[in-house]
């Protein structure tokens, strides 16, 4: 059952025709909810899957590559604000201004990728951490962003319907696009080149993998995912301002649903984006002051517990020491 | 023109001290421990709202309510330590600056809960009109405050340069195993410095409260600017350090004052960036690559 291919994967013969009927089942399912659920229930799951792109953005730079890229949210918010400055002043259609936002992302992620890409662990962390910063305060300060007063955008035209099913269906099909785009890269050997980074970069380096260009080749398909979800956001809410587009909380969400999930795999930051968003949702009614508690104590736990992921448990008999191997073990 | 200048260097030092008291703690936690921890803003805030509940609900003694508001926090500080970042010494540092992270929100948002978001000010027992002293205008909180920061990074120098437990301190940091081998007690070690900075964040959150205000978000900006004190200032550096918070403090007065207030904040991420590119070790450290 375990054959090996050429870059040592396990190679599942049949025994899945059970998993893939289960993912077509729900794929079907996601793409006629629409049809079939109430705007309130469309949009909550345009945002799931909205966080489920910036999940997928982490899960690139630090679950694949190693690198904890805490700023992130930068390329979301650059996305965002490229789309409005184009579309406001000068008049752009949403789908240029949307490749212009990923394009803009990826040459900016790029660009300051090769400088702080040879800063490690902390220092790297912090040097995103600032830049998120930095942009923030630039596009505060300056008058085509509108500063703080934030931009308008132009409108979607169309019903509340129309606009719900087509924020729905672009942010699903971007998910599935970035899943994809994992998928791919986690077969690919640029997919094993960064887990060669991620374990070890020097041994990595030896043995001919040249980290720079790896792991800025990383951080600008992150960038690109995040951009895209920023431009689409903006589109979408149809005003932004700094205070939105850069706020923190997101930022540490997507960490958490790639964590949850399980950072490093290609469907698992997608099932914490689920999970967390719902769950949110569902206990926020009751619950809104204690929210942030939540979160704040499933971070914490998770990582001290379950660094692996939750999809890592699944199929496990739970033991005492599986339960204690998080904390032995700890590695996302 | 001049005396401009003279008033944006004066506020700017007084600006500058007030970072550098932030930034002692996470000097040693961050610069020596090199724990990334996003905590040390919520010790900074619960240090600001254990001495306004001591002081406003129990009536205690000012200087009272300070010691036993750190000592407090310190007791936090020891628990975090024990419970969360002892289990993972020496794992990836991913899981330990997300746990920090998560204990951060959590401390955060108990603080709204308790506290609620009115900001809130601590009474103090002298008044605090200001005082003028030719073209400078100054307060007495101002005063304590920056004099006690000096007092306490020289104390905390003294001690990290000199004494036995300080020279243990910096062996652990520097090479745990030979550390272990010629006796210490590296685990100690550990848990004192984390309680140590933690009861410095907490000092900082109460001496910056008596001049500003305390709300439960005032950890946010007060741990960006000591994530770039300690990086400017060089890891584990102490002069490095107070040297850091105020060229901040007076780059970014004069910047404010000279060029734009809208970047005034910008300023010391552009100098981190640069920092971290050009100059890892710090202003003040020996130059090295990473």
């Amino acid at each position: 059952m375990a054959e090996r291919d050429r870059l040592g994967r396990k190679t599942t013969a049949g025994g899945a025709w059970a998993t893939r009927t289960v993912f077509g089942v729900l794929l079907l399912a996601a793409f006629l909810v629409p049809l079939a659920l109430r705007g309130y229930w469309v949009r909550l799951l345009a945002n799931v899957f909205m966080f489920g792109i910036l999940a997928q953005g982490v899960n690139i730079i630090a679950g694949y590559c190693g690198y904890l890229a805490l700023g992130n949210i930068l390329f979301f918010g650059l996305g965002a604000y490229v789309t409005a400055v184009l579309m406001t002043h000068f008049g752009v259609p949403f789908p240029v201004a949307f490749a212009a936002s990923g394009a803009g992302a990826v040459i900016f992620s790029a660009g300051i990728g090769l400088l702080i890409l040879r800063l490690k662990g902390q220092y790297f962390l912090m040097a995103t951490l600032a830049l998120s910063e930095l942009m923030r305060e630039v596009i505060s300060s300056l008058d085509i962003t509108g500063g703080g007063r934030g931009l308008t955008l132009p409108m979607f035209t169309g019903g509340a319907a129309t606009v719900n099913n087509f924020f729905y269906y672009l942010m699903l099909l971007l998910m599935l696009a970035c899943t994809f785009c994992i998928w791919l890269i986690d077969r690919s050997y640029l997919g094993l080149a960064f887990k060669a980074i991620k374990f070890d970069e020097d041994a990595a380096s030896v043995m001919g993998i040249n980290p720079p260009p790896y792991k800025t080749a990383a951080w600008a398909i992150s960038s690109l995912f995040t951009g895209f979800a920023g431009s689409a956001f903006a589109y979408w809410m149809g005003y932004i301002d700094p205070g939105v587009v850069f706020e923190i909380t997101p930022s540490i969400k997507m960490y958490l649903m790639m964590v949850l999930g399980g950072a490093g795999t290609v469907w698992g930051p997608v099932a914490g984006a689920l999970f967390i968003e719902l769950v949110s949702e569902l206990a926020w009614s009751r619950f809104m002051e204690y929210q942030f508690l939540i979160v704040g104590s499933i971070l914490i736990l998770t990582c001290l517990f379950t660094p692996k992921g939750l999809m890592d448990l699944v199929g496990k008999k739970f033991t005492w020491s599986l339960f204690t191997k998080g904390i032995r073990e700890n590695k996302i | 023109m001049l005396t401009e200048v003279l008033q944006q260097v004066i506020n700017g030092l007084v600006m500058g001290s007030t970072y550098a008291l932030t930034a002692v703690g996470l000097t040693m936690i961050f610069g020596m421990m090199r724990v990334v921890n996003f905590t040390h803003g919520e010790f900074y805030m619960l240090g600001g709202f254990f001495a306004f509940q001591l002081t406003a609900s129990l009536h205690l003694n000012y200087y009272v309510s300070v010691v036993v508001a750190i000592l407090a926090v310190m007791a936090v500080g020891f628990v975090c330590e024990r419970v969360l970042l002892a289990p993972l010494r020496g794992k990836s540092i991913d899981t330990t600056v997300l746990v920090t992270i998560g204990l951060s929100i959590f401390l955060q948002n108990l603080a709204l809960l308790w506290w609620g978001p009115t900001p809130k000010s601590i009474p103090l027992p002298f008044s605090n009109t200001p005082l003028q002293w030719g073209p400078v205008v100054l307060t007495w909180s101002r005063i304590l405050a920056v004099s006690i920061t000096f007092g306490l990074i020289v104390l905390v120098h003294l001690l990290i340069q000199k004494s036995l437990l300080g020279k243990a301190m910096r062996a652990t940091f520097q090479e745990k195993d030979a550390a272990l081998l010629a006796g210490v007690d590296v685990e100690r070690i550990y848990a004192f410095t984390f309680t140590l900075g933690a009861g410095l964040a907490a000092g900082a959150g109460v001496l910056l409260g008596s001049i500003f205000l305390i709300y439960p978000s005032m950890g946010n900006i007060a741990i960006l600017k000591a994530f770039i004190v300690v990086i400017l200032g060089g890891m584990g550096n102490f002069i490095g350090a107070i040297c850091g918070g105020l060229i901040l403090g007076v780059t970014e007065g004069l910047g404010a004052g000279f060029v734009s207030s809208g970047y005034k904040d910008a300023i010391g991420f552009v100098l981190v960036i640069l920092i971290l590119m050009f100059r890892p070790s710090g202003l003040f450290g020996k130059a090295r690559r990473l």
